[in-house]
């Protein structure tokens, strides 16, 4: 038997782009939730540190992929929020897509396709 | 498996996606049975259904990490005309590695799957 | 020359083109090989495009642009490049690997009851206790079976520095493991009761045992986890000839053989003329005269 098996975190930072833009799909985010919904996902094994995010949001917004307002938090402090654009949901899709190929690929290769999926 | 025709040179994305995967790529072709670099190269091309052919640059690269990792050794065929091959062996530690990085590659890939809201997890 | 051989001008041109290609590029070992290395493989290229209707020309073209850069090619390993300024502690310390209680709490049985069978024999053995015969020749394949089962263990487990070895492999390690001593639990029995079929036995195995863990040896493949794998190459560790070259510990493992055949016979032959007092040094001649040639085989003194 050998020892536990460890995400991939250098894959998971090569899909930052993707990842970000599907997470502000499901809805208008901001930064701390962001991390927290990575975090939950990968169950606390992927900690993305604000010192990453906020410069990769900075660029998807000089792209414009996204967008930041102005709102307020629960506390009733001033929050900067991050929406997805057109633009953005396109590159999105279009990520995604590339994704499932090099998945559906590997998966061909090493045996390990989705089972539900067929693929 | 269907030969997607969206896969083409344009998926640089996809292309990278797979390059940072070579060396697993390798040692799963390795696994079953020992290879020379064209014999590799025509197996992966043959698993992608054709849709991506590695650079010959990729794959040499590939196999000297392996080697200087202990993950395969190389060893000189005695081929007589054309020149002699240089073949792939699998060691106990890259059947270990490949198992360790596919299970990996799953779990990983689940994970993202899920963000991405491929399948309702 | 107009010899006009198509199929040797086409082949000359994959090689004038590979030449070229190599040109620009100091001459190393390691260069060398890796020139070959890619021929072996451009060679088998060009025979696919040949063979799927390109001209041969066309393919060996093909082929050598498909390598891309060579410069990219060589330059690949940046084996001058700083190597891992880890220590070996802080690197043991990321990727250990604690063993299983599992497997602890059933080594720690197994082996206390070997210890305890080799006990009973042992006391036999100097006459403190009388044991019945049956039991006694009993208490071998017992031995030998406990023996074999912890060594198998051993080797299915995941270490910090090692990957465990493959089932089978490991199996056959406990066997041979389990040979040896089976023989020397004959040699046990013969000094009780002096019997040429306990020698025979005895002999039997452990040379059984030897060819299988030189067959072994020879064909087991690294195990090392390539953060260990990296740091030694690093750290300079002193390259043996078995590291090197499978073929010098094939031979090693032969001689052991011989070494040892020939040192039971010896040891029979004593034992019948001069008796017990003295035959024994034939065994102890032996295991010298191979520690002395594993010694000169691992570390073979430079040619001058």
């Amino acid at each position: 038997m050998l020892a536990p098996v460890n995400i991939d975190k250098d894959l998971v930072a090569a899909m930052a782009t993707p990842l970000v833009l599907a997470i502000l799909a499901e809805g208008t985010s901001y930064g701390y939730a962001i991390l927290k919904r990575v975090r939950d996902a990968s169950a606390g094994e992927v900690q993305w540190t604000d010192g990453m995010l906020y410069p990769l949001l900075h660029r998807l917004e000089r792209l414009g992929y996204l967008v930041t307002e102005w709102g307020v938090s629960d506390e009733g402090r001033r929050r900067r929020y991050y929406r997805i654009t057109p633009a953005g949901e396109a590159q999105l899709a279009d990520q995604r897509r590339q994704w499932e190929t090099a998945t559906r690929t590997l998966g061909g290769i090493w045996g390990r396709t989705l089972p539900a999926m067929g693929v | 498996m269907n030969n997607n025709s969206d896969a083409d040179v344009d998926d640089v994305f996809a292309a990278d996606l797979l390059r940072g995967h070579t060396d697993t790529i390798v040692l799963g072709v390795l696994r079953r049975g020992d290879s020379y670099g064209f014999e590799i190269f025509r197996a992966i091309r043959e698993a992608t259904g054709g849709a991506y052919e590695i650079k010959e640059a990729t794959l040499y690269a590939s196999y000297r990490r392996l080697e200087k990792d202990g993950l395969a050794e190389g060893y000189w065929g005695d081929e007589t005309q054309g020149g002699r091959r240089k073949y792939y062996r699998i060691t106990d530690a890259g059947r270990a590695m490949y198992r360790r990085n596919v299970d990996a590659w799953v779990l990983t890939r689940d994970v993202i799957d899920s963000l991405l809201d491929l399948r309702k997890a | 020359m107009t010899t006009p051989n198509k199929r040797t001008d086409d082949t000359e041109l994959l090689h004038r083109l590979l030449d070229e290609a190599f040109a620009p590029y100091p001459v190393t070992s390691e260069t060398l090989d890796l020139k070959q290395e890619v021929r072996g493989n451009l060679t088998a290229r060009t025979a696919e495009l040949v063979a799927e209707g390109t001209t041969p020309a066309d393919a060996a073209r093909r082929a050598i642009a498909e390598l891309g850069d060579v410069g990219i090619l060589l330059g690949e390993t940046p084996t001058d490049a700083p190597i891992a300024t880890e220590s070996w502690v802080a690197e043991q310390r990321r990727n250990r690997v604690r063993p299983k209680p599992a497997y602890a709490v059933r080594t720690a049985l197994l082996a206390g009851l070997l210890a305890a069978v080799i006990l009973v024999l042992k006391f036999e053995v100097f006459g403190l206790l009388t044991v019945a015969p049956t039991l006694s020749i009993a208490a071998i394949p017992v031995a030998a079976a406990l023996v074999g089962w912890i060594v198998t263990d051993a080797l299915r487990q995941e270490t910090t520095q090692n990957y465990p070895f493959s089932r089978p492999t490991a199996i056959a390690f406990g066997v041979a493991a389990a040979l040896l001593t089976v023989g020397l639990g004959a040699v046990l029995q013969t000094v009780l009761k002096f019997d040429v079929l306990w020698i025979l036995i005895a002999g039997g195995a452990v040379v059984a045992s030897i060819i299988l863990f030189t067959y072994l040896g020879v064909t087991s493949t690294n195990r090392r986890k390539p953060w260990a794998t990296r740091l030694m190459n690093a750290n300079g560790n002193v390259p043996n000839a078995f590291d090197n070259d499978q073929a010098t510990a094939a031979r090693f493992g032969i001689y052991t053989a011989g070494i040892f055949t020939l040192a039971f016979a010896v040891f029979i032959v004593l034992t019948v003329t001069i008796g017990w007092g003295w035959s024994w040094l034939a065994l102890v001649g032996g295991f010298v005269l191979m520690l002395l040639v594993l010694a000169r085989m691992l570390f073979p003194p430079a040619k001058s």
